[in-house]
C-alpha cells in the first residue's frame, strides 16, 4: 500500500508503527498529543455551529432512511452552505480545512445522517482527492472549483464484479487512440458511492505503458459518451446513498484527464483511500458517541426495579465498554490525522488501525445500545435500528477489514524484515535470507532496542505506559519470531497476519490514549484530566490483556482444528448433517 | 445606513448548569457557549435590509469577557461587516444599565440609524439592554418587533407582538432602536465561504477602561446580585405509567380539573 508523502516510493517516510513493529518506540512522533493552531480550531468551531444550527433543522436522518432515496435537497443545502468545498483548497474556491477538522465535522454529520456523511465522505474524502493530490494545475482549475460550489458531485470507481479487496486484478481497460488522441476506457465498476449522482468519476483501468501491464487513473466526467450508470442498488442501511454501477462503454477520454503519470494507479488508488478511511473512522466515531448519548438518556429514563437500568452491573458493564472504546477510537483518529498534517510522514497503518478499530467499536458500540434499549432497539421508529444498519457497511468498504489487517501485518513484518537484514549486515554475517537469521544477531538487536520507554509520562499514568511500552516490545518479538518461522510464507499465514494487527491496534488505540491523557495533564493539571486517565487506564487494562492473549495465541492455539473444521464444512456444501431429522 | 447589532454570548441551554462557589452566578467551568438564540434573529434583520440595499453596513457589538468573541466571530462569518467587542471579564457581574452605558459610550461619534438586539437574553432574561441603550441615547424604541419594514421618510414600521395573539403597528422615527422576537424572520447559516471571509473582518477591542468607566462602574446603578439559586423543589410530582393513549387521556382528565382550560 502507498505512503504517506508524494514521494513515498523514494524517500521511504517514516511511520510510527513500522517502527514500532521492528521494536523502536519513536514516541517523539506520538506526544506530545497534536493540537490544531487556534486560528484552525475557530474556523472549525464556526463550521460546526453553521452546521448544527442547519441539521438541527433540515437534515432528517430517520426520514432519509424511510424515504430510501438520494436526499437532493440536503445535498443542495449542503452545497449553499459551501460543504461540499470543505477541503478543497481556497485558491479553488473551497475552505481548505485540513484532515483533522474535515474528520471532526464528518464525525458531526454522521451524528445525523450517516447517508449524508458517505455521500460528503465520497465526494471529497476519495471522489476528488485524487485530482487534489495528483491533478496537475490544469486539472485542478478545471475540476476543483466544480467540486468545490457542488456543482460536480464526485465519486470513486475502482471495486468492479470480479475485483474487490484483490483491487489489482481489476479489468476495466484503457487504450490509447493516437488517431482521436483519447484513452478509450471500456469496463464496469461496481457498488460505486454517489454513482447516481455524480458528475465526475475517479476511475482506475489497465493500461498498457511501455510495454508493460500497469493501472492508471482516470477523470471521467459524466457528459462523455458512453458513460452510464445502473439502478439504485437496495441497501441494508445507507439508504440515503447512491449506490450503482458504473458502466464504460467506449468512453472517449481526452488525454487532459489522465491523472497523475500514467501507470502509476495503483499506488494513487491506495493513497487515496489512506485519507478516505481515517475519515470514515471519524464518522464511525461519530455515530457511536450519538449511540452512547441516547442509550444513556434511554438507561437513566428508563425505570425497572424501581431503580433506573442505567444502575445495573449489567448496563454499566456495557455502558463502560461504549465509552471507553469510542474514547480510544477518537484518540487514534486525530492522532493520526496530526500525523497526517505534519507531512513526511508515512500513515498508512495507522490510517488502517484506525479504520478496523473505529468500525469495529461502533458495531459493538450499537449492538450494545440495541441492547440497552430493549424493545424499542428492534423498533424503526427509534433510532437505534438505523444505526445498526448504518454501521454495518463500515466493516466492509474502502477497504475489508480483513484485507487492512492484512496490510496491516505485512507492512509490519516486511519493514521488520529489512531492518533484521541492516542488522545481520551491520554484524558482518552474511545473512540474506530472515529465515536463517542467527539468534546471535537478533540478540544483539534485541540489546538495542529493549527498555525503550515513553518519556515524561505522569504518575497517573506510569503503570499504563509501562504495559504499552512492555507490550509495544512484545508485538515486535512476537512478529520477529513468526517472520523468522514463516519467512517469505508468511504472506499465506493469515492466523498470524490477524493476531499481529490485532495487537497492532490495540497497541496503537492505547499509545493514542496515553498520549492524549499525558498531553491533557501536562496542560491543563491532573484534575481536569480526570476523565482522560480513568478512561486511558480502563482502556488500557482490557487492552493489554486482549494484546497478551493475541501473542500467545500466535503459536499456542487451534489453528489446525479451525483449518479442519472450515475444509471439512466447505467440502460439505454448508452445515451438513441433521441431528434430529 | 448603518445598522448595530447588540449580540451576547451565552450558555449553551444542553450545558450542565452548577451554581458557582460564591452563590451568585453558575459555574462556567464545564459550559460551551453560543450566540444568544434571539439576537441571531436581529442580525438577520439587519442583515436582510442590507441584502435589499437599504442598509450599507452592518456592526456587530458585544460586551463580554474575552470569549465573547467567539461570538462576534459567528456574526461575522454570517454577515456582518466588522465588529465591536467591549472586553471585560466584570461584564458578566454588570447590571443592564451599566452595560447599556459602556455600550452606548463604546459607539459614541459613530452615526447607526438603526440599533436592534433579541428581545432577551437566554441566560438572566432581562429584557433591559434594548430599552436602555434607547432611553440613554434618547431615541424610540420598539421591543418585541415580529416584522421591520423601512418607509419614506425616515422611519420603520414594526409590528410588536402582544399577548393573546395581537399585534400592535408602529412607526418609529430613524434613528431607532428594535428589540427582536423569534419568528420575525428565517435566520440564514453561515456558509462556508462566509465563514472563511469572517477572518479578514475587523473586530475593534476596547475595555470599560478605555471608555473611561472604572472598576465602581460595575454595581454603580444600585443592582446588586445577591444570590442565584434553584427554585424550591415542587411537591407531588406524579409520572403517569402505562401506555401512551391511556397516558394521553389521563394527562387530559387531569389538566381540564385543574385548570378548566380544555
Amino acid at each position: 500500500m502507498g505512503k504517506g508523502g508524494k514521494d513515498g516510493d523514494r524517500v521511504p517516510a517514516k511511520s510510527f508503527m513500522k517502527a514500532l513493529f521492528a521494536g523502536h518506540l519513536e514516541s517523539s512522533m506520538v506526544f506530545p498529543y497534536p493540537r490544531q493552531s487556534d486560528e484552525a480550531r475557530d474556523t472549525l468551531r464556526l463550521v460546526l455551529e453553521s452546521f448544527r444550527d442547519w441539521a438541527k433543522e433540515h437534515l432528517d436522518g430517520a426520514a432519509i432512511d424511510h424515504a430510501a432515496t438520494f436526499p437532493v435537497q440536503v445535498v443542495k443545502d449542503l452545497k449553499d452552505l459551501g460543504m461540499l468545498g470543505l477541503t478543497v483548497p481556497e485558491e479553488y474556491g473551497g475552505a481548505g480545512l485540513p484532515l483533522t477538522s474535515y474528520c471532526r465535522v464528518m464525525e458531526e454529520v454522521c451524528r445525523y445522517c450517516a447517508s449524508t456523511c458517505t455521500i460528503v465522505g465520497a465526494h471529497l474524502g476519495i471522489g476528488s482527492k485524487g485530482i487534489l493530490l495528483y491533478g496537475s494545475d490544469d486539472q485542478k482549475k478545471r475540476f476543483l472549483p466544480l467540486v468545490a460550489k457542488g456543482e460536480l458531485l464526485a465519486a470513486y470507481a475502482l471495486t468492479e464484479p470480479t475485483s474487490g479487496s484483490d483491487a489489482a486484478s481489476l479489468k476495466t481497460r484503457a487504450v490509447w487512440d493516437p488517431a482521436k488522441d483519447v484513452w478509450v476506457l471500456n469496463g464496469t465498476k461496481r457498488y460505486i458511492t454517489n454513482g447516481g449522482h455524480a458528475g465526475l468519476y475517479t476511475v482506475f483501468a489497465r493500461t498498457e505503458i511501455g510495454g508493460k501491464d500497469t493501472i492508471s487513473a482516470f477523470i471521467v466526467t459524466r457528459d462523455l459518451p458512453g458513460v452510464s450508470t445502473g439502478k439504485e442498488e437496495e441497501k441494508l442501511g445507507l439508504k440515503g446513498s447512491s449506490t450503482t454501477d458504473l458502466y464504460l462503454a467506449n468512453v472517449p477520454v481526452p488525454k487532459g484527464n489522465l491523472l497523475g503519470e500514467p501507470g502509476r494507479g495503483f499506488k494513487y488508488a491506495m493513497e487515496i483511500l489512506n485519507d478516505g478511511r481515517v475519515s470514515l473512522a471519524a464518522g464511525a466515531v461519530g455515530g457511536a458517541k450519538e449511540m452512547i448519548d441516547r442509550a444513556v438518556e434511554f438507561a437513566r429514563q428508563r425505570r425497572q426495579f424501581d431503580r433506573p437500568i442505567a444502575e445495573f452491573e449489567m448496563i454499566r458493564a456495557k455502558i463502560a465498554e461504549m465509552v471507553t472504546g469510542t474514547y480510544a477510537a477518537e484518540s487514534m483518529v486525530y492522532l493520526t490525522t496530526g500525523l497526517a498534517e505534519r507531512g513526511g510522514i508515512d500513515y498508512s497503518i495507522e490510517s488502517a488501525l484506525s479504520k478496523i478499530f473505529s468500525s469495529e467499536n461502533a458495531w459493538r458500540v450499537v449492538n450494545h445500545a440495541v441492547q440497552i434499549a430493549g424493545g424499542n432497539g428492534f423498533i424503526r421508529e427509534y433510532p437505534y435500528e438505523r444505526y445498526l444498519r448504518d454501521c454495518r457497511i463500515n466493516m466492509i468498504f474502502e477497504g475489508t477489514n480483513e484485507i487492512l489487517r492484512v496490510f496491516v501485518a505485512l507492512a509490519g513484518v516486511q519493514n521488520l524484515g529489512e531492518e533484521l537484514k541492516k542488522v545481520g549486515q551491520a554484524l558482518k554475517d552474511p545473512i540474506s535470507q530472515i529465515g536463517v537469521l542467527s539468534e546471535f544477531a537478533v540478540k544483539k538487536i534485541r540489546q538495542a532496542i529493549t527498555d525503550e520507554q515513553f518519556p515524561d509520562i505522569r504518575p497517573p499514568l506510569q503503570k499504563t505506559a509501562a504495559r504499552a511500552a512492555h507490550y509495544a516490545e512484545a508485538l515486535s518479538v512476537t512478529a520477529e519470531k513468526a517472520l523468522r518461522q514463516h519467512g517469505k510464507g508468511i504472506i499465506e499465514r493469515e492466523y498470524v497476519q490477524e493476531r499481529l494487527s490485532e495487537a497492532a491496534g490495540d497497541l496503537y488505540a492505547l499509545i493514542a490514549c496515553l498520549s492524549r491523557a499525558n498531553t491533557r495533564i501536562a496542560q491543563a493539571g491532573e484534575a481536569s484530566a480526570r476523565r482522560d486517565i480513568l478512561m486511558t487506564r480502563t482502556f488500557g487494562n482490557a487492552a493489554w490483556r486482549r494484546i497478551r492473549r493475541l501473542l500467545y495465541q500466535v503459536e499456542n492455539n487451534q489453528d489446525a482444528n479451525v483449518t479442519r473444521v472450515s475444509d471439512l464444512t466447505c467440502e460439505m456444501g454448508g452445515y451438513g448433517e441433521d441431528l434430529i431429522g | 445606513m448603518k445598522g448595530l447589532v447588540l449580540i451576547k454570548q451565552v450558555p449553551n441551554t444542553d450545558s450542565p448548569f452548577r451554581i458557582n462557589s460564591a452563590g451568585t452566578w453558575v459555574d462556567e467551568s464545564n459550559l460551551t457557549y453560543v450566540l444568544n438564540d434571539y439576537d441571531r434573529y436581529a442580525l438577520e434583520a439587519l442583515l436582510r435590509l442590507k441584502d435589499a440595499g437599504a442598509m450599507t453596513e452592518v456592526v456587530a457589538l458585544t460586551a463580554g469577557p474575552e470569549r465573547a468573541s467567539q461570538a462576534l466571530r459567528t456574526c461575522l462569518a454570517t454577515g456582518a461587516d466588522r465588529a465591536i467587542h467591549i472586553k471585560d471579564d466584570a461584564l458578566t457581574a454588570a447590571a443592564p444599565l451599566v452595560v447599556a452605558r459602556a455600550i452606548c459610550a463604546a459607539i459614541k461619534g459613530e452615526a447607526f440609524d438603526l440599533i436592534a438586539c433579541g428581545l432577551q437574553a437566554d441566560d438572566d432574561n432581562h429584557m433591559q439592554i434594548g430599552g436602555a441603550v434607547a432611553r440613554l441615547l434618547d431615541r424610540p424604541c420598539a421591543s418585541a418587533a415580529m416584522s421591520l419594514e423601512l418607509r419614506d421618510g425616515g422611519t420603520a414600521r414594526v409590528e410588536r407582538e402582544l399577548e393573546n395573539n395581537r399585534l400592535q403597528v408602529v412607526d418609529l422615527k430613524l434613528p431607532a432602536v428594535i428589540t427582536v422576537q423569534t419568528g420575525i424572520n428565517e435566520p440564514r447559516y453561515a456558509s462556508l465561504k462566509g465563514i472563511m471571509a469572517a477572518k479578514k473582518k475587523e473586530i475593534r477591542t476596547v475595555t470599560l477602561a478605555d471608555l473611561g468607566m472604572g472598576a465602581d462602574a460595575i454595581g454603580a446603578d444600585g443592582y446588586r446580585t445577591v444570590r442565584l439559586t434553584p427554585p424550591p423543589k415542587g411537591k407531588g410530582a406524579e409520572m403517569l405509567q402505562g401506555p401512551a393513549d391511556q397516558v394521553a387521556r389521563e394527562l387530559l382528565k387531569r389538566i381540564r380539573e385543574k385548570t378548566g382550560v380544555i
